[in-house]
């Protein structure tokens, strides 16, 4: 009984945000950019950068009745570990929702800080080696490998490739060893 | 004859290469050994990175698709699918801008060691030119992955040029817009300007480049390396086979460096993302559109100066610089060496510190 | 005694040299090797799963749409007379909707302080970025320079980089039976109705100059 009550009064709610046309979650977008001091956009969790609202592709305004039943269905994960396929979300975004669920989300509004703590840093969506709660947390995107802090990508790549590197420096070392030699044999001769 | 000689003496018959006077000049090139000795190795470096460019620009095009719509895609798909294609694609920016950095240390070290004196004129000159020209290949090869930031940058550029025409006299007031609207093909970047820099990027400029570098490189075997300092040094040592062997090791030096590079950082990991998107002609430009960094020092100051003094401005330096030889021909170099200095700092100021002192003068 | 240590000498240098040449054409060998391995399979193209080419072939469409769709606009800004730019009743005073001029550029359509539409063009006079379309302090900013633009009147802010106004564009309002109820003039004239209740159910174009 109180689940369905708390079900009606999340759809009432999501009802009235969306005629309020704040359905997007600028709170979120508004830290990571004071977090991380870098610009970002709704596209870190939206399909569209313009974020869920108007008529664009990947916006509520665009979409078909079966792909507006997937957002809808999106909005009842209350609880975590229900698998969402949102249109209007990207990758991210609906691995968000998958993960703590729609109730958890709706009250991570007040600290959004705390969305990296709930996320864990299990999941790493584009493989680049930083978890996407740090992406999050970075300002970067964490469904390009190629974007990341620099610093941190720098390392994990260094280990990553690691044999690669080794074996690349050995074989300009034997160069450079080389051209030192062939220039001590020159330089021995000159006199 | 051993088997040895005969088979040098094959190769000789084949190639008489003693009659090209070039290997000639080589062999009795010299290099003049002082404290600034390092500056005769930065002409090799920036060549050495114009061959990789050449090397990975043309791999790169196995891939690339020239038009609006797939330009983006294309490159995303090599990085992501194409084994190595992302090390490719990395390769060549980082080496961009390897080849930019090491052509202005040339640029800087050359004017410090007065190489353009009487009778270099000319290698100094078509330096210059090749620079101008490097600059134009970054400018033009930041377009082609089309997306937020590479679109942006090039319309600020473009109507950058295009502001000049506001200060010129008379008939001259149309020539930046003809030009402008030569290299963009239209009312808007767009298809035409893709097509026009693409081709520009990929044969027009490399083109003019392998032209120049060849005059260049021919003049600097015909004339050897400048004496460098005022009073000339006793110390000498062979440019074949001692100095192309020192050559070869910064080589292999600066090589590994870039190949760590292009391994482990990717070069856009330096760009907010939404930069990176796709450009959308139909939305607003994202914010932070800047240059790449070797155009900070003259995007800082069109952020900061009135746009006429810098146009003013930058017309009367690259007027000194062509003219150096004639303008400097008394000057020791000493003073040559502190006016570079002095350069070098501003370029090193504004490049690394250039937001910040926007921020502070423009809060 | 000299002639040993001659001797002596010269196989050293010829040590040094062979060992050169040895090392040096080894480790050109070793990268050449390397760099073949690993780039061997570049020229051939790459295997995509089934998942991977779903989405590649998505996006490209995507892509190809939305550049079809411009040519779209392009077409239906020659053969067209009036462009619809938005509903009336979607014009709002602080989020201003984009739409694409006569010229292929970039607009910005408000709801104006008359209770009229206000359309401005969205290409930054300074350099040619897009102006964004969030109206702050009665200012839309463009992002690349930081230049403020009064919404009402284009004119930017003084000490912007931008000094020139955003151009204001002539609109068109017309019902439902596509009847012209009131219209902006070449010399920013207002001609017909501005009775709001009037113009709820109308929609506002552009017209061809």
């Amino acid at each position: 009984m109180k689940k369905t009550i708390n079900i009606l009064s999340f759809i009432v709610s999501v009802n009235i945000l969306t005629t309020q046309s704040v359905f997007a979650f600028p709170q979120f977008e508004k830290f990571v950019a004071e977090h991380s001091g870098k610009p970002v956009n709704c596209a870190m969790c939206h399909a569209n950068d313009a974020g869920p609202i108007g008529n664009d592709p990947g916006q509520l305004g665009s979409l078909t009745k079966a792909e507006m039943e997937k957002v809808n269905l999106a909005r009842l994960a209350l609880k975590p570990g229900q698998k969402v396929d949102s249109p209007i979300l990207n990758k991210f975004g609906n691995h968000i929702i998958e993960s703590i669920g729609t109730e958890k989300f709706t009250q991570l509004l007040a600290k959004p800080e705390d969305l990296a703590k709930e996320l864990g840093n299990q999941s790493d969506l584009d493989k680049d080696g930083i978890p996407d709660a740090q992406e999050y947390l970075d300002g970067t995107d964490p469904l390009n490998k190629l974007n990341g802090d620099p610093s941190k990508l720098f390392v994990i790549n260094v280990q990553r490739n690691a044999w690669l590197l080794i074996y690349m420096a050995v074989s300009l070392y034997f160069i450079y060893f080389g051209l030192t030699n062939i220039l001590k044999y020159y330089k021995l001769n000159k006199g | 004859m051993t088997t040895n000689e005969k088979i040098v003496n094959f190769f000789k018959d084949r190639f008489p290469l003693e009659k090209f006077f070039i290997l000639d000049l080589l062999a009795h090139k010299e290099v003049p050994v002082h404290k600034l000795t390092f500056g005769y190795y930065t002409g090799g470096l920036t060549l050495l990175f114009f061959m990789i460019q050449v090397v990975t620009g043309i791999i790169l095009l196995f891939y690339y698709e020239p038009t609006i719509s797939d330009a983006n895609l294309s490159v995303e798909y090599l990085a992501n699918f194409i084994k190595g294609g992302f090390f490719i694609h990395n390769l060549h920016t980082w080496s961009s801008s390897l080849m930019i950095f090491f052509g202005i240390t040339h640029f800087l070290m050359t004017f410090a060691m007065k190489s353009f004196e009487k009778p270099r004129e000319f290698t100094w000159i078509t330096g210059l030119l090749l620079l101008g020209i490097t600059f134009t290949l970054g400018f033009t090869g930041y377009l082609l992955p089309w997306n937020q930031i590479a679109v942006n940058a090039t319309k600020v550029g473009l109507q950058s040029v295009q502001s000049v025409g506001q200060l010129l006299p008379g008939p001259l007031a149309q020539i930046p817009k003809t030009i402008v609207s030569t290299f963009q093909g239209g009312d808007e970047v767009g298809q035409p300007t893709l097509s026009r820099f693409y081709v520009l990027h990929i044969a027009f400029l490399p083109l003019a480049v392998l032209i120049l570098i060849s005059v260049h490189l021919l003049l600097v075997q015909l004339h050897g390396m400048s004496q460098g300092v005022d009073k000339p040094s006793l110390k000498v040592e062979k440019f074949f086979p001692e100095f192309i062997l020192k050559d070869l090791m910064a080589w292999t030096l600066v090589v590994g460096g870039v190949l760590v590079l292009a391994l482990c950082l990717p070069f856009e990991a330096f760009l907010p993302y939404p930069l990176l998107e796709p450009f959308n002609a139909l939305g607003p430009t994202p914010g932070g559109i800047k240059p790449e960094w070797y155009f900070y020092f003259v995007y800082y100051p069109l952020e900061l100066l009135p746009f006429p003094v810098l146009v003013v401005l930058s017309m009367i330096i690259i007027g000194i610089l062509v003219l150096s030889p004639w303008i400097f021909r008394k000057t020791s170099r000493k003073i040559l060496t502190i006016i570079a200095a002095i350069m070098a700092s501003y370029l090193f100021i504004i490049t690394v510190f250039g937001q910040q002192i926007y921020s502070y003068l423009k809060p | 005694m000299n002639e040993e240590t001659d001797n002596k000498n010269n196989t050293i240098d010829r040590r040094l040299f062979v060992n050169g040449i040895v090392s040096l054409f080894g480790g050109v060998m070793f990268l050449s090797f390397g760099t073949v391995i690993q780039l061997y399979n570049y020229f051939f193209g790459s295997k995509l799963s089934k998942k991977e080419k779903v989405n590649y072939l998505k996006t490209n469409i995507e892509r190809m749409q939305s550049q079809a769709n411009q040519s779209r606009l392009a077409l239906e800004r020659v053969e067209n007379d009036y462009i619809l730019v938005s509903s009336y009743a979607d014009l709002s005073s602080t989020t201003g909707v984009y739409f694409i001029d006569y010229d292929m550029r970039p607009a910005l359509a408000f709801l104006g302080d008359n209770g009229l539409p206000n359309l401005l063009s969205a290409k930054c006079t300074h350099l040619g970025c897009t102006v964004g379309n969030e109206v702050n302090d009665g200012t839309i900013l463009c992002p690349c320079h930081i230049s403020y633009f009064n919404v009402q009147t284009g004119i930017p802010n003084p000490g912007s980089p931008a000094k020139l106004p955003l151009p204001k564009l002539n609109w068109v309002i017309k019902d439902k039976q596509n009847k012209i109820i009131a219209a902006r003039g070449a010399d920013g004239k207002i001609v017909g109705t501005t009775d709001k209740a009037l113009l709820q159910d109308t929609n506002v174009y552009i017209a061809k100059a």
